[in-house]
């Protein structure tokens, strides 16, 4: 059934969509994109965020998004761990990726089973002042539980492609992806630069997963729906260019609510999967590919 | 003039928006013994990775015995007889250098044969290039100049008429350069062509009929090793102006 | 003179295993053994592309359930037998191994472990929603009688799984000693030499992907069978992408050996431990170990045993 104000209430939303995943893919576009290491527990960090924000929204009332931002040095710190583990034990032997890829998996799995062990396979959501209120403009209607993640989604995005261009860490993690000698030769230390990025990439994590859980309830096992979205995103957006990783997840959010609104919500996650192939298939690079 | 072994035409390639190679030209004719060289970043493995077959061409054609090979893939050309050793050394490294061998000898030539033959050949192969003490050795367990006359030997082994070493002798000292020197000349004797890339010039001047220089991705120069020597386009590109 | 000897071994197993059905009492041992058997299947078929190649699959859940599901359908739309129904499973699985492989191995190898992680949730996606299986709220299925000779189906249905693993572990080793083994590791080692020296990398590849999906969708079509009720979040259980990836790292990725090893052990501590701790925590211990092991002993216990082998010889 198809009617103009279905669809563009479905674009809108698809926007909105949008802004938060590109939140969500920020990370994988810096540890993948930039750093080409395929750190796909990345989404249950996510996860792992969400429950962080549950947490002190439920215990202390407290909003998510300041959750998601206290949390933030936390992850920060848990990415570098997880980084140094990582480049000791496969990067630095030059093994196989094949291992850092059963690494991450085993990762990602550990954390998932404990979420489920701690809390169960219960939904959980949080309580804030806007999410169920929405904005009417014209026909269209703005769910602010979908427009405030839009909303921080973006600021996120400003402030990495900021970092990234402006400061001297963000431009020599710019660097290393590109040449890791040049790096060396200017006096700084790739192994170093990399950690501090993979660590910003789980960093982002807390914030993006405190958005998700102000989207929708959350529980353990979802981190798996988002892997094929967020590399799907990244690959599309070209890997490690935040602008186009903006693109793109506005792009595929904007497909996946039109799938959504008009063959239902079950095929959105093909979308999201067929869009992966698709873009492997055709053209690696991205749009806007190095 | 009888017609080249290897013919490229006007090849470019991108990466992107840099150009590697623009219309680049280059013919070989057989039982050659040619020197590629130019400055760091010259093109030089970009033009071996087009030649074997290793990256897509963006345009232009690569003739190898008249045939068209520029769509076959690198496998196809290895068993039509190009073969390439790697700059960096990329042995297979959970394999001994006997079964590094056997990979080749299996391979080039499907309709071959037993076992029994394909290690009689890898050892031939490897006392000819002075390995078959480390024939039971895991690659890894190489010293550099060993593992450089692996690649050779790897090279060697499936049959080549045209065989493209790629600094085969990056890192190695006086002697050892002197020692792979001569399994290239030996090569060449037995009916290889050979193309070298090398940035050792007393290696590329004592050995190349001719040379090919390479420089921002387009040919600067061509001829006898004592012209270049002298062409001041070739010193530019080097020493930069 | 060999090859009789290794065929009469393998017979004699699966003669072994009737012969067990004949002489145990408790069914209790069939039911575990069954599931002992389809990951010694699953490892084994995992382990060609991901052990001998170098790629890693992570949707084994996927391959399994495609399996699982097209024997369904051939049993709702014509009662076909069993032989067809694992044949068919193994070629509909074995055809998504292709497609896969096809759309995503001329990239970098990351790329298609990526794309197989999305793959479960998808298929799962496309199976919820198709009623004919029985949607989400799954299916029952009728098991057909008990063949004779036989006390019980789910024995029979033993005997039958004996018999495939024997079968998946005889390809795994033939392949392993095989040009085209060879060839694979070639190709897990250093693709770019393995094309230069003239591997045909990409057709291996996309032999190796098709046939370990189809050892897969063999490993599923009698799951119907021994279940009964099939829904997608059982066919689709994560368990199967964790156990038939660290079965392999844990026994040892090198050989044919190491998933029977790693399945045999992580398998029966699983049934074990299945009635004593929660199955999460069951999970959980498989996750660590299996880090562990990838960090600290990346060529697992076959590995191992090799090395204190090779340090008592002089």
């Amino acid at each position: 059934m198809f009617s103009f104000e279905l669809l563009v209430n479905a674009v809108v939303a698809g926007i909105l969509l949008g802004g938060f995943y590109t939140a969500v893919s920020l990370g994988i576009s810096v540890t993948f994109g930039l750093l080409d290491v395929a750190n796909i527990a990345h989404p249950v960090f996510i996860i792992v965020g969400a429950y962080a924000a549950y947490g002190m929204n439920s215990a202390f009332g407290l909003d998510p998004i300041l959750a998601g931002l206290l949390f933030t040095p936390i992850f920060y710190g848990v990415g570098v761990a997880v980084y140094r583990l990582y480049y000791a034990s496969f990067e630095k032997k030059g093994e196989q990726s094949l291992r850092g890829l059963v690494f991450f998996f085993g990762v990602l799995f550990i954390i998932e089973v404990s979420l489920i062990l701690a809390y169960g396979v219960d939904y959980r959501l949080v309580e804030a002042s806007y999410i169920g209120k929405s904005i009417l403009i014209g026909p269209v209607g703005i769910a602010l539980r979908l427009f405030v993640p839009f909303a921080v989604g973006l600021i996120l995005t400003l402030a990495l492609y900021l970092f990234l261009a402006k400061t001297f860490y963000g431009r020599a993690i710019m660097a290393v992806s590109q040449d890791s000698l040049a790096l060396r030769l200017m006096g700084a230390d790739p192994i170093h630069i990399k950690t501090i990025a993979f660590g910003i990439g789980i960093a982002t994590a807390s914030l993006a997963g405190a958005l998700l859980i102000i989207i929708v309830p959350v529980e353990p096992a979802m981190g798996r729906e988002y892997i094929g979205r967020v590399f799907a995103i990244t690959v599309l957006g070209g890997m490690g260019s935040v602008g186009g990783t903006l693109v793109a997840a506005l792009i595929l959010g904007v497909v996946e609510s039109l799938t959504s609104t008009f063959s239902g919500p079950s095929w959105a996650l093909a979308v999201s999967f067929g869009m992966l192939l698709l873009v492997l298939a055709v053209r690696p690079t991205g749009l806007f590919g190095r | 003039m009888p017609s080249p072994l290897l013919d490229v035409q006007h090849v470019t390639k991108r990466f992107g928006g840099f150009s590697a190679l623009t219309d680049v030209s280059l013919q070989v004719h057989e039982g050659e013994r040619v020197g590629l060289i130019g400055p760091n970043g010259s093109g030089k493995t970009t033009l071996i990775n087009c030649i074997a077959g290793t990256l897509r061409t963006d345009g232009g054609r690569i003739l190898f015995r008249g045939t068209d090979i520029t769509t076959r893939p690198a496998y196809r050309r290895t068993r039509l007889g190009i073969a390439r050793s790697f700059q960096i050394p990329k042995p297979f490294a959970s394999m001994t250098v006997l079964d590094n061998l056997c990979i080749p000898l299996t391979y080039v030539r499907p309709a071959r044969a037993h076992e029994v033959d394909i290690v009689a050949e890898a050892l031939e192969i490897l006392q000819h290039i002075g390995l078959e003490a480390k024939a039971q050795v895991i690659a890894t367990g190489l010293t550099l100049i060993e593992l450089r006359k692996l690649e050779l030997a790897r090279a060697m082994a499936a049959t080549p008429t045209l065989l493209i070493a790629d600094e085969a002798m990056a890192g190695l000292s006086s002697a050892e350069v002197d020692e792979i020197l001569a399994i290239l000349v030996r090569l060449n004797d037995e009916g290889i062509t050979i193309i070298m890339i090398e940035h050792i010039m007393r290696a590329v001047m004592r050995f190349s009929s001719r040379i090919v220089v390479l420089d921002a991705g387009q040919t600067i120069a061509e001829g006898a090793p004592e012209d270049i020597v002298r062409n001041t386009a070739v010193e530019k590109a080097y020493l930069g102006a | 003179m060999k090859t009789t000897v290794r065929l009469l071994t393998a017979l004699a197993i699966i003669v072994l295993g009737f012969l067990l059905t004949v002489v145990l009492e408790n069914r209790y041992y069939f039911f575990a053994a069954y599931v002992i058997l389809q990951y010694i299947i699953l490892a084994t078929a995992w382990n060609i592309l991901g052990g001998y190649s170098g790629y890693v699959n992570f949707g084994t859940p996927a391959f399994f359930a495609l399996g699982a599901y097209t024997a369904i359908v051939l049993t709702l739309a014509g009662h076909a037998s069993l032989p067809v129904l694992i044949v068919a499973g193994g070629l509909i699985a074995g055809l998504l191994g292709l497609g896969m492989g096809y759309l995503t191995l001329r990239l970098r190898g990351v790329f298609f472990s990526i794309a197989t992680l999305a793959l479960t949730v998808v298929l799962q996606t496309l199976v919820i929603n198709w009623p004919y299986v029985g949607g989400a709220k799954g299916i029952n299925i009728i098991r057909p009688p008990t063949p004779p000779f036989f006390n019980n189906y789910v024995e029979f249905l033993f005997v039958v799984m004996v018999g495939l693993a024997v079968g998946a572990l005889t390809v795994a080793w033939w392949i392993e000693h095989s040009w085209i083994g060879r060839g694979l590791t070639a190709i897990r080692d250093d693709e770019e030499a393995a094309e230069c020296s003239g591997v045909p990398t990409l057709r291996l590849k996309l032999f190796a992907t098709t046939l370990s999906g189809f050892l897969m969708g063999v490993a599923g079509a009698p799951f119907p069978y021994y279940v009964t009720f099939v829904e997608p979040s059982s066919a689709f259980n994560l368990d199967y992408a964790v156990n038939s990836l660290a079965m392999p790292m844990i026994g040892g990725t090198m050989t044919w050996v190491g998933p029977l090893v790693g399945a045999v052990l992580l398998g029966a501590a699983q049934q074990a431990a299945m009635v004593t701790i929660s199955s999460e925590l069951n999970l959980l211990i498989v996750g660590v170990v299996l880090v562990a092991f990838v960090i600290l002993a990346p060529d697992g216990i076959v590995g191992l045993v090799h090395r204190v082998v090779k340090r008592k010889r002089p």
